[in-house]
């Protein structure tokens, strides 16, 4: 028989179904929660959880033990993880292999496999449990602890834990004023990058004119190296969703949507699971839990073009439209998709609304600094030892997200930068780095929160060429309508590519200065108006780099290939040909055991010199 | 009814119809903002962003541009302080660089203050102001041409690159581009352009005498044009392109800054050459 999932008509049903929900899970003895997140699916989570099944089919243990593949963990430098329970023991770095002896060991035996445990690097010990990793010690992880506990595809899961109760209150309890009121409390602002008032965007999108209005979630997210937006739609769909729900209730809008790139085709893939299950429970549609309330959702796929983060943009994108924004002097809560009022929010933002609702604004408001409540999640990439997912409580200084939670840069080098915010945001210098993440704070510093990269930078990096790469990203990704944007991020990656090719002249810098000034006040759209962050901030923060490259033709990080030699150190080389052997150009020369050379006019620069030779004898000068 | 509110541009008290733009109302009355891709009577998009101005809320200055700014009850608009002239001069600057040999936008540039530029020149043969795409899809309703590509590879295109039957060839397109003017016969050649500067007005180039004419607009100013011959393309130009306003005539002593298919003298000078983006089309002129 067909199972028919039952309608949860009202609150009381829902909570009823949750205690059932909750008794059912009890009879298993022990839990194994492996995490299916991008980063860990990436090093073949997905062939672990197979192995996991396959092995205790075997052994005819299925009945007691549960699988469970979930959204990210954050440690994705360590994947695929695995939480065994009971005992809360944390396996890193499994492969499908370990299944086995995880299962004859462990969870048979209850003994604990040393080799899988994460060593950490400053005791060298082994560490039994995620609470005691340093990683995961220093956060303060509010909406990403969820994710372990909540297989996505599972609406029960959710709702086990609580989900939906922050629905269900506001639908009893609170009036729609009472939710933006609540919001205004706590204090809530946009995590997409502006940071603006999430409860004021409310309350004139609610006071706007008009019968139709919308919500939008933006997961448009095109960062280099951010996945934050990615990582709660993947791993709790269910949390936007509601989210967005009590959102639509607070403005009065009857349809939402989800603007997902499909370059994230898991997070597609899940949501739309969550808005089938969330239907077939009637907790979308027509008369949402007996309180009256009517609310649809779709999903809309974008094409991945990084200006459709622009609300605008965004809204044209969704219209059918081609993905340019359209001017803001009317906002959009006014005049948004299909010229009715639109809230659109982050991923993120939305998120964060319902336990905002169940645990109170105070709550929310008690985290954080005077000007930014709550907390906020950070994708950690670059030249740092622990990668991944970072949640903290905002105010948090970026020394410790950077040394305590990324535990510096990899191969003992020296932090020389910590790039915030994406293509948007400002390179912050290492004595910058006491400043608190901050909405204001970082604004002030030329740089921004953002939706959340932080990319952190070594000593090898060549700042020019930072601002470089950005510049073509954006260039790459401007849509093209407006003059400053289109030729003033072009005339800038010009410029900029003439002084990492040792073209530079000195009244170059000036003119890039007032170019990025007139790019970012006179552009259309906040892709525009924010771009030359890059250069400014790299100009602001390591002026002596640029001048290093323009008067003295010299990259002081060896990276500008244009401006840089290779040589060998006579007195370190011991001539043992690997390098010789290794250039692709021939350009090494130099009989046995005695000193080689590098031919400067046949080398390339390529650099697989310098990763060859064992004996540090490669000088870039 | 008309409602009207009133505003300030430029210090100037003014009484506008409610639903024009900041542009619209300044060019009535002959505040001169530069402007390239607004056309009267379609639709404005912001893109050429030479009409910013300074808009002043609660005391903080925003800038925007003028064409997609409604008017509104007790606005502050600023239209030619230093900073909006600097960045409408960087602005024009880039423009000028991207298409030199365009006798329009030497003469944007030239009036926007562009004394030299700083960049490369590019040969190009489209600014991408979009004149000819809204014309096309606005004015006719045909879409036979529009925007294709994205960033730097954007371009006017036909779909699909080929043109299709509901072209029909009515040249409205060359005839509000800017690039479609009679270029400098000057000393550009490819690759040695430079800004000469001495086509400083497009009104040297309408047939006739012009005696007394005042080429040189010192912005925000208006100037002033005496016994002006017009030509038949001219009249024609300014009979579709003419604002729609209460006293829908023009004053005297206006001219709009940018309206450049004035000197715009018979069928394309355009050199035609295989980047032209109008060269299948052949104008019924």
């Amino acid at each position: 028989m067909p199972k028919v999932k039952p309608r949860v008509k009202s609150v009381k049903d829902l909570t009823e179904l949750r205690k059932r929900l909750r008794s059912s899970v009890k009879n298993f003895k022990s839990k194994l929660t492996i995490c299916g997140g991008t980063g860990c699916h990436a090093s073949r989570s997905q062939d672990v959880i197979d192995a996991f099944k396959k092995e205790l089919k075997k052994r005819k243990l299925e009945e007691g033990v549960w699988v469970r593949a979930t959204g990210c963990h954050g440690f994705c430098e360590q994947g695929p993880l695995m939480i065994l329970e009971p005992g809360n023991i944390f396996y890193c770095g499994l492969k499908p292999g370990d299944a086995g002896e995880i299962i004859a060991e462990t969870i048979l035996k209850g003994e604990v496999i040393e080799r899988l445990l994460y060593t950490d690097p400053v005791t060298s010990k082994k560490v039994r449990t995620e609470a005691e990793i340093p990683f995961y010690r220093a956060q303060d992880r509010q909406l990403l602890a969820q994710n372990r506990h909540v297989d996505p595809c599972s609406i029960e899961d959710y709702i086990a834990i609580g989900g939906y109760s922050a629905l269900a209150k506001t639908l009893t309890e609170f009036s729609p004023e009472k939710v933006i009121e609540e919001v205004k409390i706590s204090g809530l602002r946009g995590r997409g990058g502006g940071g603006f008032p999430t409860a004021r965007k409310w309350a004139e999108c609610r006071s706007a004119p008009g019968e139709e209005k919308y919500v939008i979630c933006n997961a448009d997210e095109g960062d280099p190296g951010a996945y934050m937006d990615r990582s709660i739609l993947e791993g709790n769909p269910h949390l936007v969703i509601e989210g967005m729900m009590i959102g639509a209730w607070a403005i009065g809008a009857r349809q939402g949507y989800i603007y997902v790139r499909n370059e994230y085709p898991l997070a597609v893939k899940h949501a739309r699971i969550a808005m089938q299950q969330a239907r077939e429970y009637g907790l979308l549609g027509d008369d949402i839990l007996g309180g009256g309330f009517s609310f649809d959702m779709e999903i809309c796929r974008g094409g991945g073009a990084f200006v459709c983060g622009e609300s605008t943009a965004l809204m044209a994108s969704l219209e059918g439209k081609v993905g340019e924004p359209r001017p803001k002097d009317v906002h959009t809560v006014a005049n948004g998709l299909w010229h009715k009022p639109t809230t659109l929010n982050n991923v993120e933002t939305w998120a964060n609304v319902p336990p905002i609702i169940s645990n109170g604004a105070a709550w929310f408001a008690g985290k954080g600094t005077r000007g930014s409540k709550g907390t906020k999640i950070f994708a950690l990439t670059g030249r740092v030892k622990n990668t991944g997912l970072v949640e903290v409580a905002m105010g948090t200084p970026l020394r410790t997200i950077v040394f305590d939670i990324g535990g510096g840069a990899i191969n003992g080098r020296a932090v020389k930068a910590v790039q915030t915010g994406g293509p948007s945001g400002g390179c912050l210098p290492l004595d910058r780095l006491d400043l608190p993440v901050d909405f204001d704070a970082l604004y002030d510093a030329g740089s921004m929160v953002g939706s959340g990269g932080i990319v952190v930078m070594d000593e090898k990096t060549c700042m020019v060429d930072v601002a470089k790469y950005f510049l073509a990203f954006l260039q790459d990704e401007s849509c093209g309508k407006c003059v400053p944007c289109r030729l003033g991020i072009d005339r800038m990656l010009e410029i900029v590519t003439d002084i990492t090719e040792g073209r530079g002249r000195p009244e170059q810098i000036d003119l890039l200065k007032e170019l990025a000034d007139t790019v970012a006040s006179a552009s259309l759209c906040g892709l525009g108006k924010t771009a030359p962050n890059p250069v400014l901030s790299t100009l602001r923060y390591f002026p002596e780099e640029y001048e290093a490259h323009v008067n003295e033709k010299r990259c002081p990080a060896g990276v500008c290939r244009e401006l840089i030699e290779y040589e060998i150190d006579a007195e370190k080389c011991n001539g043992c040909g690997t390098c010789r052997r290794a250039c692709p150009y021939d350009a090494i020369k130099g009989k046995k055991k005695e000193a080689h050379v590098i031919a400067s006019h046949k080398c390339q620069k390529c650099g697989i010199c310098l990763s060859e030779c064992k004996f540090d004898s490669i000088i870039v000068t | 009814m008309r409602k009207y509110v009133t505003l300030k541009i430029d210090g100037a008290g003014i009484r506008a119809p409610k639903g024009s733009s900041v542009l619209d109302v300044a060019i009535e009355y002959g505040i001169c903002i530069p402007h390239l891709c607004h056309v009267p009577n379609l639709s404005d998009i912001g893109a050429c962003r030479l009409c910013i101005v300074e808009n002043i809320v609660n005391g903080r200055s925003k800038i925007t541009t003028s064409c997609t700014l409604g008017v509104e009850e007790g606005m502050v608009i600023l239209s030619n302080t230093e900073r909006i002239k600097k960045l409408r001069r960087n602005i024009a600057e880039l423009l000028v660089a991207q298409a030199p040999n365009s006798r329009a936008i030497q003469d944007v540039a030239v009036r926007c203050g562009v004394k030299e530029v700083r960049y490369p020149f590019r040969n190009n043969d489209c600014v991408l102001c979009g004149r000819c795409v809204r014309v096309c899809e606005e004015m006719w309703q045909a879409r036979a041409i529009g925007f294709v590509g994205r960033g730097k590879d954007r371009r006017v295109d036909f779909p699909f690159g080929v043109r299709p039957d509901f072209c029909k060839k009515c040249g409205s397109c060359i005839y509000l581009c800017p690039m479609t003017i009679t270029p400098c016969d000057g000393p550009m050649k490819p690759g040695k352009e430079y800004l000469c500067g001495k086509c400083e007005s497009q009104l040297s180039m309408a047939s006739g005498a012009m005696e007394d004419t005042c080429v040189w607009c010192e912005l925000g100013k208006g100037f002033s044009v005496h016994d002006m011959v017009i030509n038949e393309r001219l009249l024609l130009f300014m009979m579709i392109s003419m604002p729609i306003s209460p006293s829908s005539t023009l004053p005297k002593h206006f001219f709009p800054l940018t309206a450049y298919p004035v000197s715009y003298s018979g069928s394309a000078a355009h050199d035609q050459g295989e980047n032209c983006f109008l060269r299948p089309i052949v104008p019924v002129f």
